[in-house]
C-alpha cells in the first residue's frame, strides 16, 4: 500500500520534470491555418504591455517579437516550438522541451523565461534559417508570416487589407517591455538579397522541417526576389505588384494618401519617443561619469535603420504624388497637406503651420514641436542625427552645422 | 473492502498516469534528422607545429592553433557530380569532391569579407564553449558572443561584445576561449560572381551545406548531407 503510494508520487514527479510546456499535438496544415487566424485576431501591439495580457512584462526587440509570436501560439495550443540552434551546426534544436526552467512554476512563468532566453540567442540574422521564403500570392501572404531584413529589422504580418496592404506589427530597440508598432503599410524594405535569398516574406518552418533543405519545403519560392530584381528594386512598384496579386478592392487615391501620411506621422512620432529615451539615457551615463555610450548602448539607442525607414515613408508618398501627377483630377481634404509636405518654401510653412499641426504634431523637445514638413526638410538635408551620444536638439536637426563627436561610432546589429 | 477499493483506485490512477507520460513522450518526439543526412565526424589530427598562430588574413577571422587541427569527414552527396553541371553549368571531374569543387572555383573560396556568421566550438575539461562572430550589415563591425553549453547540449549566453573592429577579433576570441581546445570551426560565407551567387557553410574547411543560384538560368542548387536538389526559381 505504502509502496504503491510512493510509486505514484515518484511517477508524477517524473512527469512534472520537464518542459517549458507540453506539446501533445503536431503541426499540420490545419494548425497552420489556426495559427494564421490567431495572429489575425489575437496578436496585437499591446500583447506585452496590456495589464490583462498574460504576457505582460515580456521585454522585446524586433526579432524576439517574431519568435515570441510563434512560441506563444504553440504554448497556448500544446504544439511544439523548435528553432535551429544558431550557435552550432547540429541537429539538436532549441525547443519547448528544454528543462532549464523546471524550478519555475509551469505555464506562463516558464514561457516568459524561455522567451527571454530566446532573446539572448536569436536575432534577425537567425530568422532565415528558421523560415521559408514564400510566393507573392494571396494563399502565401497570410497573417502569421514574417518579413525579414537580416541584421536590420523584421515585421510580423497580422492581416492583409482588402486593398492588398499588409497590417504589420513590429518591435524595435531598445530591448525592453514596450508597446509594439502597428502599421497599415508595407514594410519599409523589399526583398533585395539576390545572393542568399535570406530576406523578404517568409513562413516559419515546422519542427520536422528544420533540418531539411529549405528549397525542398512546401511553399518555397524565389518569386519575390526575381520580381523585385525585375522591378529594379523599386519599392513602390514592388508593393504595387503585391497589391495587384492580393487586393480584392481598389484603394482610392484618398485612402492611399491617408495611409501613407499616417505612416509618416506615426513614424515621426515614434522617433520622438525613442529619442526621448535615448537622451534620458545619455544624461544618465553622463551623471555616472561616462561621456560615451558603449557598443551595446549605441546599438540600442541609435536610429540609423529607423531614420532610413522614416525617409522611405516620405519617399513613397513623394513617388505616389509623382505617379498620380499631383493627384490630378482628385479632390479630397488631405490633398493639399500631402502636396505641401514636399514644397520647399519655409515662408509658406509659417502661413499654414497651424493647420498642418492639426494633422500631425511632433513634440520633440521641451516646448518645441515640428510638423511633418519640417521633419522631411531635416531628413532630406541629413540634419537629423542618428548618433545617440548627444541631445534632443541635435538628434532632431536643430543645427545646420555638421554633428561631430569624439565618441566611437558603431554599426547596428539587430 | 474500503481498503481494496482504495488500492484499485491507486493502481488505476498509476496506470493512467503512466499512459499519459508515455503518450506525451511519443508526441513530443521531434524529427531532428533530415532524410539521408550525416553529421560531420570530427577527429583530432596529430600535432605538427605547436602554438603557431595563423594570421587572421590567412584563414578568415579565426586565429587557429595548429595543435587543434581538426579533420572533418567529407560528405559526398549522391548526385552532386550530375547536378553541378546540369543545374549551374559548373564543370566537374569524376574525381571531384565538394571540397575540390570549392577549391577550384575561386569565387567559392572563403573570404572573411563575406562572412555571414562564424561559430567556434571549444572543449575544456569536457565542457563545451561556443563563440559566435557576427558581422554588422555592412561588415564594418563585428559582434562576438560566447556561450557555455548545458547538459542538454544547448547554449547558455555568456558575454556579448559588440562593435569590434576586425583587428580586435583575434584577441577577443583568445580571451573568451580561455585556453580551451578548438574542436570545430564553422563558417557560413556568401559567395558571388556575376553569374552565380549563394552561400556555403564550411565546417573545418569542409563544405557541408551549399546553396548556389545561377542567375541566367534562374536555377538554385542546394546540397546538404548526402544529396543535392536543383530548383527552377519560377517553375509555376
Amino acid at each position: 500500500m505504502k509502496s504503491l503510494f510512493i510509486g505514484l508520487i515518484l511517477l508524477f514527479s517524473v512527469s512534472a520534470q520537464a518542459t517549458v510546456w507540453d506539446s501533445f499535438y503536431t503541426w499540420d496544415q490545419q494548425w497552420e491555418e489556426k495559427y494564421s487566424d490567431w495572429v489575425n485576431t489575437s496578436w496585437h501591439q499591446y500583447i506585452f504591455t496590456d495589464a490583462d495580457s498574460p504576457y505582460n512584462g515580456i521585454p522585446n526587440d524586433c526579432a524576439d517579437a517574431g519568435y515570441a509570436m510563434r512560441a506563444i501560439f504553440a504554448f497556448e495550443n500544446n504544439l511544439p516550438f523548435a528553432i535551429i540552434d544558431p550557435t552550432r551546426n547540429s541537429t539538436k534544436p532549441i525547443t519547448n522541451q528544454m528543462s532549464r526552467w523546471d524550478k519555475l512554476p509551469a505555464g506562463v512563468p516558464r514561457l516568459k523565461a524561455f522567451i527571454a532566453y530566446l532573446a539572448g540567442i536569436v536575432y534577425t540574422g537567425s530568422m532565415p534559417q528558421d523560415s521559408v521564403p514564400v510566393a507573392l500570392t494571396k494563399e502565401a501572404l497570410i497573417p502569421g508570416i514574417i518579413f525579414v531584413k537580416p541584421r536590420v529589422h523584421s515585421y510580423q504580418i497580422k492581416d492583409w487589407s482588402p486593398q492588398g496592404i499588409p497590417v504589420t506589427i513590429n518591435s524595435t530597440t531598445p530591448y525592453s517591455v514596450k508597446d509594439m508598432h502597428k502599421y497599415i503599410s508595407f514594410p519599409a524594405y523589399i526583398p533585395e538579397d539576390m545572393t542568399n535569398f535570406s530576406d523578404g516574406y517568409r513562413r516559419f518552418k515546422r519542427p520536422d522541417e528544420l533540418y531539411k533543405m529549405t528549397s525542398s519545403l512546401p511553399g518555397f519560392s524565389l518569386e519575390q526576389f526575381i520580381t523585385s530584381e525585375a522591378l529594379n528594386f523599386n519599392s513602390v512598384d514592388f508593393n504595387d505588384f503585391i497589391i495587384g496579386r492580393t487586393a480584392t478592392e481598389k484603394e482610392t487615391v484618398e485612402v492611399k494618401t491617408r495611409r501613407l501620411m499616417f505612416n509618416i506621422c506615426y513614424s515621426s512620432y515614434n522617433r520622438a519617443s525613442v529619442i526621448n529615451e535615448s537622451t534620458n539615457y545619455f544624461y544618465k551615463i553622463q551623471n555616472e561619469g561616462r561621456s560615451c555610450m558603449n557598443a551595446k548602448e549605441f546599438d540600442q539607442y541609435s536610429t540609423f535603420s529607423r531614420d532610413k525607414r522614416l525617409k522611405e515613408y516620405f519617399v513613397r508618398l513623394q513617388q505616389y504624388i509623382a505617379q498620380t501627377k499631383n493627384f490630378k483630377g482628385e479632390s479630397f481634404p488631405l490633398k493639399a497637406y500631402a502636396l505641401d509636405i514636399f514644397v520647399n518654401d519655409p515662408k509658406q510653412y509659417q502661413r499654414n503651420r497651424k493647420q498642418f499641426l492639426k494633422f500631425c504634431t511632433i513634440p520633440y523637445d521641451s516646448g518645441k514641436i515640428l510638423d511633418v514638413r519640417e521633419v522631411w526638410q531635416r531628413l532630406r538635408f541629413d540634419l537629423l542625427v542618428q548618433n545617440p551620444n548627444t541631445t534632443r536638439d541635435w538628434r532632431w536637426g536643430d543645427y545646420t552645422a555638421p554633428f561631430t563627436t569624439s565618441c566611437p561610432t558603431f554599426e547596428e546589429v539587430h | 473492502m474500503q481498503k481494496n477499493k482504495f488500492r484499485i483506485l491507486l493502481v488505476v490512477t498509476f496506470a493512467v498516469a503512466a499512459g499519459i507520460i508515455i503518450s506525451t513522450r511519443i508526441n513530443n518526439t521531434i524529427s531532428t534528422t533530415a532524410p539521408e543526412e550525416t553529421t560531420p565526424v570530427l577527429q583530432k589530427d596529430v600535432p605538427t607545429n605547436v602554438n603557431e598562430p595563423v594570421a587572421a588574413t590567412e584563414n578568415a577571422v579565426v586565429e587557429k592553433n595548429k595543435t587543434d587541427v581538426i579533420k572533418t569527414q567529407e560528405t559526398r552527396p549522391s548526385n552532386y557530380l550530375k547536378l553541378f553541371p546540369e543545374c549551374l553549368n559548373i564543370q566537374v571531374d569524376p574525381t571531384d569532391t565538394l571540397k575540390s569543387i570549392t577549391n577550384k572555383n575561386k569565387w567559392m573560396n572563403k573570404d572573411p569579407k563575406n562572412l555571414i556568421r562564424q561559430n567556434l566550438v571549444y572543449k575544456s575539461s569536457n565542457k563545451e564553449l561556443r563563440i559566435s562572430i557576427i558581422p554588422s550589415e555592412n561588415s564594418k563591425t563585428w559582434t562576438l558572443q560566447s556561450f557555455s553549453v548545458d547538459d542538454e547540449g544547448l547554449p547558455i549566453p555568456k558575454n556579448k561584445i559588440m562593435g569590434l573592429q576586425y583587428h580586435q577579433l583575434a584577441d577577443n576570441i583568445k580571451t573568451e576561449g580561455n585556453g580551451a581546445s578548438l574542436i570545430s570551426d564553422e563558417q557560413n560565407l556568401l559567395v558571388k560572381t556575376p553569374t552565380n551567387s549563394g552561400s556555403i557553410l564550411f565546417i573545418n574547411d569542409q563544405p557541408v551545406k551549399i546553396k548556389l543560384f545561377n542567375k541566367s538560368d534562374q536555377r538554385l542548387l542546394e546540397c546538404q548531407g548526402t544529396y543535392c536538389l536543383c530548383n527552377q526559381a519560377l517553375s509555376s
